[in-house]
């Protein structure tokens, strides 16, 4: 009889000390990430290396400024710096409200050419990440649930689940749940999988080399590799640097400067 | 060693039928391991270049099967129908093995159109348009996008295809029956036609399961009727009749254990089984009814067992001997089929010499004889026959010339090889599917043709890529071809968008950066599966895909010439050209057809020469027997030739089968005219007694045989039907042949195995008689003969 009453103590106790640790709610846990993931402008240099089934590959070197104005508009500007004879291509989008244009410079033509944008499914040039897969989504848009807590490569992670939480998301989306795993000690989220509307896993994120961003609390990840599970293709970022609130100038989203490079 | 076999039957058939029991437990077992093999680059060498190529293009451009969705209706420019597009596209990628960004539709693939306000990229169909206008911009789309027009959608609007590549390694058979659903499900008003490998290579497995369930029926059905005929007993159908089934179950067993898979040439074996052990059986029953009347049955039996089993190893080697000559061949299906078949004949033989007569052994003596028919039947032919032969050799001589003769021009028009689309029957549904893809959709199959620059990167050279170019557009002015495609052309495309939709632009722009940064436009703007078809990572080689609209062979070959020829005169030294796809591997099997059969036909008939010549101890003997087969084979291809059945996998293995078959018949003549002839010395009546019984026998037999094998006319298979009637006929035609061409020649000749050396001694010295063995041999054509002339009162 004693005997029970001590270990019913001891659970107690325990749920009451886990709950003091996990104050955190799956929603706040995505603030949190969604805290260390934004930033006021960014420029990175990276290898996009596209892997095919065979083990084949196709690299780029790419130089992508970003840059969140005052009315919470995105712009971003992709300038392509290798292989050399596409040295100079350039794409710019510039966000105004609910419209996004989208311009396109090819070095050999000398001319911008105006591109329809982007849906949220399509491939991110060309790669197996999707616009939806970078893009930073409205946390409103989805439900998130927290599944489990669990270790990968020697790092507490939190698993959550996120849903859409309403149709028009449903509609837009290409996937059915994503299931994030976020690093308990930066929130960096260290992996992604991704289900499509049959249920079934398609995609899988993995993001290593994590480390804080030279001049900021920022902490990123140096090497993101997303693999289609059913095409056996990959992609991988490999960044070489990356700034982070450096103070990216306005006139690199103009296109005057995506033509003239200056 | 034949007595000790007696014996062992006689004294111990229960050890005997339990041992075959056990035999047959162990070998049938392998009938669950057998395969059916549908794949066609498999019929080939692996070093034949064409195979070669086949394997490197899958290395580049992945181990794939194409799937091919056609939709056919008024103007697929609606709602229903266009969202039917997007619906299919949808399903195809539910199926396992399906990649799912290698889908080929108007609901799937990335275009790139001028606006007036830029560049639209994205794919074709973002929805399904819905009012007119909508409807309109996407024909307005299509009309004006050269990757599309005319090849995904056909010029009149009214079809369009949908493709999909599938992973190998897929469940055929439910790649099958997915396809069929959605193509059920969809169809209405629309007409849906499904094509590509896993349709083209289920309607081959369905067709050799459809064979063997209702062929092989219908043959025992046949035989069953046989033997009750013969017999009017139960023992006397069903002992010749457990030979049938034991000798198909040892046949097929040993298939499944030695890993020979069924393809559309073997699936015809069963059915050859049936023929051959159907006639043992028969033969050794016959002889048990005709000892028993007046023996026990133990004498019966080993009676039975001793005077039967040197015939029917004698007719069973020739026969096994012939089907093995068909080894020669390089193409695995015909080389497979001639391996098994001669397998199988011996199975039959062992076990027609086993499983009756031990069963024999425990059954009680019968009371009901066989009855028999009137034998004076035909005889009066027979004998006006021997008459015409005898009395009008000139005529016999001119007679065979003129058909000799006529028959050589038929050779000359044979035409060799065949094509896939000519395997099935005309009406059937993948015909009917390949019509409609011929007809409006430039083709449902292809020639790949892989171009290999020097170093990579050379596919973006812009001289190459013209060269490409200039090669697609004189391919598609070749008669018979439809489209092309190739990374040309999206570079021709993209250069045309670019300039404000000018047609003048739709050409190769002279930048090799331009062309790279197009590439690269195309590709950030597309799927990573968008190009995995068409060009490979490194960008050294590319892949030029030319829609065939023909499943005429000839025509295939032509169009193949025409252009090797042309790509060795019009691409830069150092630049490798290289076809490849399955219309090449199918065109590769002729060469191999030609040389095979030449080879085959030459080896069959020294075959025969050399057992005659063991048998008669003579060359004119060999020589002799060689005369029918040779005029019987001659007529059945002068006949292919002028009638135009091609020379392909199912009329290959006629000769083998045939003479194999049909050197019996010949045998069997020459063996009772020396007999009837040493006893009378006269040539006529010597003919006559022997057309009146061995002559009779074989037109019996013959006819036993034909029974057989016409039952492969109701194959689902063109090669098979076409191999059932010819190989008829080749026996009637070696068969009459004996008959009528041998007297003449006995004649004439007068050959000294026959006639003898005119000495005192006379027989006594014929060298035939002689020696102990080969008395041997000279009884067991007697007996062979007599067992043949059992037949006759069937």
């Amino acid at each position: 009889m004693k005997g029970l009453v001590i270990q019913i103590t001891i659970v107690m106790f325990l749920s009451i000390g886990f709950g003091a640790g996990q104050d955190l709610s799956p929603r706040k846990i995505m603030e949190q990430n969604r805290r260390q993931m934004t930033a006021q402008d960014e420029q990175s240099e990276f290898t996009m290396k596209l892997i095919n089934k065979r083990g084949k590959e196709r690299k780029r070197l790419v130089v992508l400024y970003s840059k969140t104005d005052e009315q919470d508009n995105d712009k971003t500007l992709i300038r392509f710096l290798s292989p050399a004879d596409v040295k100079g291509v350039g794409l710019l989008s510039v966000e105004d409200g609910d419209r996004e244009d989208q311009w396109l410079y090819l070095p050999a033509l000398k001319r911008v050419r105006r591109i329809s944008s982007s849906q949220k499914t399509d491939s991110f040039m060309g790669s197996d990440f999707s616009y939806e897969d970078i893009e930073q989504n409205d946390l409103n848009d989805y439900e998130y649930t927290l599944l489990r807590e669990e270790v990968v490569d020697g790092v507490e992670c939190f698993v959550i689940q996120s849903n859409p939480a309403h149709d028009e998301v449903k509609k837009e989306t290409a996937y059915s749940k994503t299931e994030v795993w976020i690093r308990k000690d930066n929130y960096v989220s260290k992996k992604v999988n991704f289900y499509n509307k049959k249920g079934d896993l398609i995609k899988m994120m993995n993001s290593s080399d994590i480390r804080p961003v030279d001049g900021t609390d920022k902490w990123r990840a140096y090497f993101i590799e997303m693999q289609n599970v059913k095409t056996g293709h990959r992609t991988q970022l490999l960044y070489e640097d990356i700034h982070i609130d450096q103070g990216v100038a306005d006139k690199y989203f103009t296109q005057r400067y995506l033509e003239r490079g200056r | 060693m034949l007595k000790q076999f007696a014996k062992l039957i006689t004294n111990y058939p229960k050890f005997v039928l339990a041992l075959i029991t056990i035999l047959t437990v162990f070998i049938g077992s392998g009938i669950t391991k057998i395969e059916t093999r549908n794949n066609y680059d498999a019929e080939l060498p692996k070093d034949d270049p064409i195979i070669a190529t086949n394997d490197r293009l899958e290395e580049v451009f992945g181990e794939k099967d194409i799937i091919m969705i056609g939709i056919k209706t008024d103007d697929i420019f609606n709602t229903q129908t266009l969202q039917k597009i997007a619906d299919i596209s949808e399903e195809l990628k539910q199926i396992e093995g399906v990649i799912e960004d290698q889908i080929t539709s108007l609901a799937t693939l990335n275009n790139i159109k001028g606006r007036e306000w830029g560049l639209d990229v994205g794919p074709f169909m973002e929805t399904v348009p819905e009012t007119i206008e909508e409807i309109n911009q996407i024909r307005n789309d299509v009309q004006s996008n050269s990757l599309i027009y005319g090849k995904l959608v056909s010029k009149d609007f009214s079809s369009t295809v949908i493709t999909a590549y599938i992973e190998r390694g897929y469940d055929q058979a439910v790649v099958y029956d997915k396809v069929t659903a959605i193509a059920k499900k969809y169809s209405g008003p629309e007409r849906i036609y499904t094509n590509g490998e896993p349709i083209m290579q289920q309607e081959i497995d369905l067709g050799i399961q459809r064979d063997i369930s209702i062929l092989l029926p219908f043959a025992l059905l046949l035989v069953l009727i046989g033997f009750f005929i013969s017999f009017r007993s139960i023992r006397g159908v069903l002992l010749p009749f457990s030979v049938v089934i034991l000798s198909i179950i040892w046949t097929m067993g040993i298939m499944g254990h030695i890993g020979l898979a069924v393809t559309v040439v073997s699936s015809a074996l069963p059915m050859v089984m049936v023929a051959v052990a159907s006639s043992y059986g028969i033969h050794v029953l016959h002889r048990y009814y005709e000892e028993i009347q007046h023996k026990s049955i133990i004498e019966a039996v080993k009676e039975t067992v001793l005077k039967m089993t040197p015939p029917v190893i004698m007719t069973g080697v020739t026969s096994a001997a012939g089907a093995a000559t068909l080894a020669v061949f390089k193409i695995m299906s015909i080389r497979e089929f001639g391996i098994v078949t001669a397998i199988g004949i011996l199975t039959a033989l062992i076990l027609t010499l086993t499983v009756p007569p031990a069963l024999l052994m425990l059954l009680k003596k019968p009371s009901v004889k066989p009855e028999k028919l009137n034998k004076h039947l035909g005889d009066r032919i027979l004998i006006s026959f021997a008459r015409l032969s005898l009395n009008r050799p000139g005529l016999i001589a001119i007679a065979a010339l003129i058909i000799i003769s006529t028959s050589l021009v038929g050779i000359t028009k044979i035409r060799i090889g065949t094509d896939f689309t000519d395997m099935f029957p005309d009406g059937h549904r993948i015909k009917q599917s390949f019509n409609m893809f011929n007809e409006y959709l430039g083709g449902a199959r292809n020639l790949s043709i892989m171009i290999t620059g020097k170093e990579p990167d050379t596919i973006t050279d812009p001289s190459l890529l013209r060269q490409i170019d200039d090669f697609q557009r004189y391919a598609e002015g070749l008669e018979g071809t439809g489209y092309s495609n190739s990374f040309a052309d999206i570079i021709k495309r993209i250069n045309r968008v670019m300039n404000n939709d000018d047609v003048q632009y739709e050409t190769i722009p002279d930048s090799r950066e331009l062309i790279a940064q197009y590439l690269l436009l195309y590709s950030i703007s597309g799927d990573p599966g968008d190009f995995e078809d068409i060009v490979d990572y490194d960008y050294q080689r590319a892949k030029i895909r030319i829609t065939i609209q023909t499943s005429e062979q000839d025509d295939h070959k032509r169009i193949y010439s025409d252009l090797r020829q042309y790509a060795q005169t019009h691409f830069d030294p150092g630049v490798e050209i290289e076809f490849g796809g399955s219309v090449m591997s199918w065109l590769a099997q002729t060469k191999y057809i030609a040389k095979g059969e030449i080879e085959n036909i030459i080896s069959a008939i020294v075959i025969v020469f050399l057992f005659c010549l063991v048998v008669f101890r003579s060359i004119s003997g060999g020589l002799l027997n060689i005369v029918p087969l040779s005029i019987a084979t001659l007529i059945t291809f002068g006949l292919m030739g002028f009638i135009g059945i091609r020379l392909e996998m199912g009329t290959a293995i006629i000769t083998a089968i045939a003479v194999g078959v049909g050197v019996d018949f010949a045998i069997h003549f020459i063996s009772r005219f020396r007999e009837e002839f040493q006893k009378t010395r006269d040539v006529e009546k010597a003919t006559i007694t022997t057309l009146s019984t061995a002559g009779k026998a074989i037109i019996f037999d013959m006819f036993s045989n034909v029974l057989g094998f016409s039952v492969l006319i109701f194959s689902g298979f063109t090669p098979v039907q076409n191999f059932g009637w010819l190989v008829s006929l080749t026996m009637i035609t070696s068969g009459f042949g004996s008959l009528i061409i041998l007297p003449p020649l006995f004649a004439y000749f007068k050959p000294k195995f026959i006639w003898g050396k005119h000495s005192e001694i006379g027989e006594q010295k014929s060298g035939f008689m002689q020696s102990k063995e080969s008395h041997l041999v000279y009884s067991t054509i007697e007996n062979n003969l007599s067992l043949v002339k059992q037949d006759v009162t069937i």
